[in-house]
């Protein structure tokens, strides 16, 4: 059985469920459709896979269309209540599609879930994300080399449907907690920006000029490492886990810790620079994590010494981070940067004040990766009371009033 | 240009689309050899049979306008390179069908035997198919495929014509499936059309310090031809360190009527090794690889006239190249990356303003995102030019990073319109009636620049075209006050949030 639950709960499909509330399942234009040429910089947003977080359209970088090209389109259009599933690739992913997104086009990797009235869109969105569901469409997916899915596949997805109350009190749970989740990341964010401002401000007052070179006293890459077969050792950071100016555990995978050297074991406010590759190099993060960690041969530490306070030093060397993006060297593409290039970069230390500022910092940072730790528990806590509550094993407090 | 596949299918004169699906049907057989080798060479294979089909049609073209008696005179082919018998493309063809025989080997015969008797193709030819690691079944196939396919135009357009799009076609297609690497043999075309239109290189000397396959070359011969000017007006001049790509240029200039010569004998490195250390050219067209390090230096000399470049970029290397090798009249432009507008490294910074002193600095471009597919390092274009009579002490910045149309998510060109645009500002500023143009081009002196310690950005001299969209419009207090206020609400709305989820985790049971 795919979701264990209550004999009492009624089975079905999900396309009689869908059909049943006057809804259907849509696939996204196709190719022939919408050809490459016709996305354009400003326009409607077109949601395709890559934009599909855990249940949420991340818009950074989408594709958009012209307005006459969703108009011509409008079958594929999304109203409020869709659900957008990823027909190709990952296709696990799914998001639940709010107001801010009505009217978006369901790109030509996904499939669009339109309920209809027979069943709580944030419940059905919710009971896709269940891991019996994912695993069943996994393997009923079709493709020799890329897993596709098709409506007629997701029509078959075998669906349980609590009574109305149960469903909206399930969905009460579990988007209470992404809520909470959702504020975290927007806490992260906005302690970001202020921190990049305040440093800004500090060094536009007054100013001194170094290097990067000078201002290290570590720079070098981290070394090639082997993993550990059990998952135990230390973290050994990659250049994916090095995003959004911070870095990220979860990409990481370990090594053995006897292998590390002692000034390749991070310390709180080590600068990473991603320094291969093209799209990634030039990302430049902050550790802030107290975990044994090294980095792998992509990623440049960079250990502030010289007397000025490390998270100083860390904000001067991220305001440089276009600059150091665009130090790449070798022919176009083959791109690489070099130790010596990076300790050439320039970087502007404000001239006084520096421990005030740096306690400013790193106040204002902490509360930051405290949001984001939070946020990494309540996803996991969402995680296990999912099943919980969509096989009835839990219920939410004012189910079945 | 190459044809590009989706730029506008309809509006295409008929007998263009053949020639289009012509390349598909090529494309998708070369496909079929991949598997079977290497990826670099797997180009060597393709473009070395379409150039054999080449040399071996004009070589027939030829023949066939000759009396009977004459046709085995080689006095009669100048111009075009002789074939010996066994290598021309219809005694193979007829031989690789047979299959009585390896089809690698009778490739390999005939590429030697047409070096043999060409000097100018001396080491240049491909002789790789008779290898234990290609698919000899494949290898006929892709031979008939070229054999059948009808390289004519509509009209009078002659079949080398076509070979040569079909040529240049399959340089871009390798390009891109070859994705970051491929950065050292091609610069997307759109590029090369803006260095081409704003040099007008109608006659004399063209010079490629870097060549890559060639490209430059190619459309600099196409713009004289559409001036209605020929491809023998202009004497190319070029160097290439990389040996297979050297051998594609060689190629490509044969196969577009120009003399392959010019690129001299050999593979060498330009900064390492000048092959054309007397040259003076009138017009130099450049991407050389962006940033490298640790290059040959030497610092005696004679070419760092300006500053002795630092070992770690050989950006200005190439710039104090390319400026020792112009003209008295001679101009060049040069794909860079974007630090070399603003360096102040390792004495960059001295190289940059003694160039500008020198009064040798032209025009400056800085170049929109993601014109080159294989990398997001943003570019820029330096011209410069030893004869500025027409304005002197001033220079004209561009900032074209607004133009150019994404054709898809990751990939920008630069439209026909947006060349036009760019190059038009150019050559009205240096003859005609030209305004500053706020937020995209404004001609400025050198104490102005002086003012800007030499930093040759374009932005910092055009202005802003949108001042509402400048994030540094905002005063920093402000901001850092508007911030605060932005993240003690989300605190709030977090403790709210929390109060949300507690309720609701207490009624589970």
């Amino acid at each position: 059985m795919t979701v264990a639950a209550p004999a009492s709960w009624p089975r079905t499909t999900l396309g009689e469920l869908c059909a049943a509330g006057g809804g259907d399942i849509q696939t996204g234009p196709f190719g022939s459709e919408l050809h490459a040429r016709d996305y354009v910089e400003h326009g409607v947003p077109s949601v395709m896979p890559r934009d599909i977080g855990d249940n949420v359209i991340d818009t950074d970088g989408i594709a958009r269309i012209a307005p006459a090209d969703a108009r011509r389109l409008s079958r594929y259009l999304l109203a409020e209540g869709d659900i957008v599933y990823s027909r190709r690739g990952d296709l696990e992913r799914r998001a639940l599609v709010g107001a801010a997104q009505a009217g978006w086009l369901c790109g030509t990797g996904c499939l669009r879930i339109r309920p209809g009235g027979a069943v709580d869109s944030a419940y059905l969105s919710y009971y896709l994300g269940h891991p019996g569901v994912r695993r069943w469409i996994v393997r009923h997916a079709v493709g020799a080399t890329m897993a596709n899915l098709n409506s007629r596949i997701l029509a078959e997805v075998p669906v349980v449907v609590p009574p109305r109350a149960t469903q909206e009190a399930v969905a009460g749970v579990l988007a209470a907690l992404d809520d909470r989740i959702a504020v975290g990341a927007r806490i992260a964010d906005t302690a970001r920006r202020l921190n990049h401002t305040v440093f800004a401000a500090a060094a536009r007052e007054s100013g001194i000029d170094r290097t990067v070179g000078d201002l290290a006293a570590f720079l070098n890459r981290g070394q090639a490492p082997r993993y550990t077969p059990d998952g135990t050792g230390v973290l050994v950071l990659n250049q994916r886990c090095v995003r959004g100016g911070r870095v990220s555990r979860d990409p990481a995978r370990r090594t053995e810790a006897g292998r590390v050297g002692a000034d390749r074991m991070l310390r709180r406010d080590d600068v990473l620079v991603n320094s291969t590759g093209v799209g990634t190099l030039g990302r430049v993060g902050i550790w802030s994590h107290d975990v044994a960690a090294t980095v792998d041969s992509h990623v440049t530490i960079v250990r502030v010494g010289a007397g000025i306070p490390a998270i100083v030093g860390a904000f001067a060397v991220l305001a440089e981070q276009a600059r150091i993006a665009s130090l790449g060297e070798g022919s176009t593409g083959q791109t690489e940067l070099s130790r010596a290039k990076l300790a050439s970069v320039v970087v502007r230390i404000p001239a006084a004040g520096l421990d005030a500022l740096a306690a400013r910092l790193s106040a204002v940072e902490q509360r930051a990766d405290a949001a984001l730790a939070e946020a990494r528990t309540l996803a996991g806590l969402r995680d296990t009371l999912l099943p919980e509550l969509l096989s009835g094993r839990l219920r939410a407090g004012d189910a079945e009033g | 240009m190459p044809p590009r596949k989706r730029a506008t299918p309809q509006g295409e004169p008929p007998g263009r689309s053949s020639a289009r699906q012509l390349e598909d049907i090529l494309w998708r057989a070369a496909d079929k050899l991949r598997g079977s080798v290497d990826a670099a060479r797997y180009k060597e294979f393709v473009l070395g049979l379409v150039f054999l089909k080449y040399v071996s049609d004009a070589f027939a073209e030829r023949r066939e306008q000759l009396p009977a008696g004459l046709r085995e005179d080689r006095g009669e082919y100048a111009g075009v390179f002789w074939v010996p018998a066994a290598a021309r493309w219809d005694h193979l063809a007829d031989r690789a069908a047979a299959g009585t025989e390896g089809v690698g080997a009778l490739l390999d015969d005939a590429m030697t035997a047409i070096m043999r008797e060409n000097r100018a193709l001396h080491g240049v030819l491909p002789t790789i198919f008779n290898r234990g690691d290609v698919d000899p079944g494949r290898l006929r196939e892709l031979v008939g495929l070229i054999s059948d396919a009808r390289f004519t135009g509509p009209g009078d357009r002659p079949a080398r014509d076509v070979l040569g799009e079909v040529y240049e076609y399959f340089l871009e297609r390798f390009a891109r499936a070859e994705g970051r690497r491929a950065g050292e043999f091609y610069t997307p075309s759109g590029v090369v059309r803006l260095l081409v239109e704003v040099l007008e290189p109608y006659s004399g000397r063209v010079y490629d310090p870097c060549c890559g396959s060639g490209g430059m070359f190619v459309q600099a011969a196409r713009f004289v031809a559409a001036h209605a000017g020929r491809g023998r007006d202009i004497a190319v001049y070029g160097q290439e360190a990389n040996e297979r790509t050297w051998r594609l240029a060689k190629m490509s200039l044969a196969i577009h009527g120009m003399d392959p010569s010019g690129i001299g004998d050999r593979w060498a490195d330009t900064l390492a090794d000048d092959r054309h250390p007397e040259l003076r050219a009138d017009h130099i067209l450049a991407n050389p690889p962006f940033n490298m390090s640790d290059w040959a230096r030497r610092e005696g000399d004679p070419r760092w006239r300006y500053g002795v470049p630092p070992l770690a970029n050989a950006n200005f290397a190439w710039l104090q190249h390319i400026v020792f090798h112009l003209g008295e009249r001679g101009s060049a432009g040069v794909v860079l990356s974007n630090g070399s507008m603003s360096s102040q490294q390792s004495g960059e910074g001295e190289i940059r303003r003694a160039l500008v002193e020198a009064d040798l600095v032209a025009c400056m471009v800085a170049l929109p995102p993601n014109l080159f597919r294989t990398t997001a390092i943003p570019a820029c274009l330096w011209f410069l030019t030893r004869d500025k009579s027409y304005r002197r002490g001033e220079t004209l910045f561009i900032d074209a990073r607004q133009l150019g149309t994404m054709v898809d998510r990751t990939e920008r060109v630069l439209t026909p319109a947006d060349i036009a645009r760019i190059a038009g500002a150019y050559h009205a500023w240096r003859g005609g009636t030209y305004a500053d143009v706020p937020g995209f081009c404004r001609s400025a002196g050198l104490d102005e620049i002086a003012g800007h310690d030499h930093v040759l950005a374009p932005g910092r001299y055009v202005g802003a075209a949108a001042p509402a969209s400048d994030p540094g419009a905002e005063p920093l207090a402000d901001r850092v006050d508007r911030l605060t206020k932005e993240l003690y609400a989300h605190f709030e709305e977090a403790a709210r949030l929390e109060a949300v989820v507690r309720e609701k985790l207490r009624g589970l049971s």
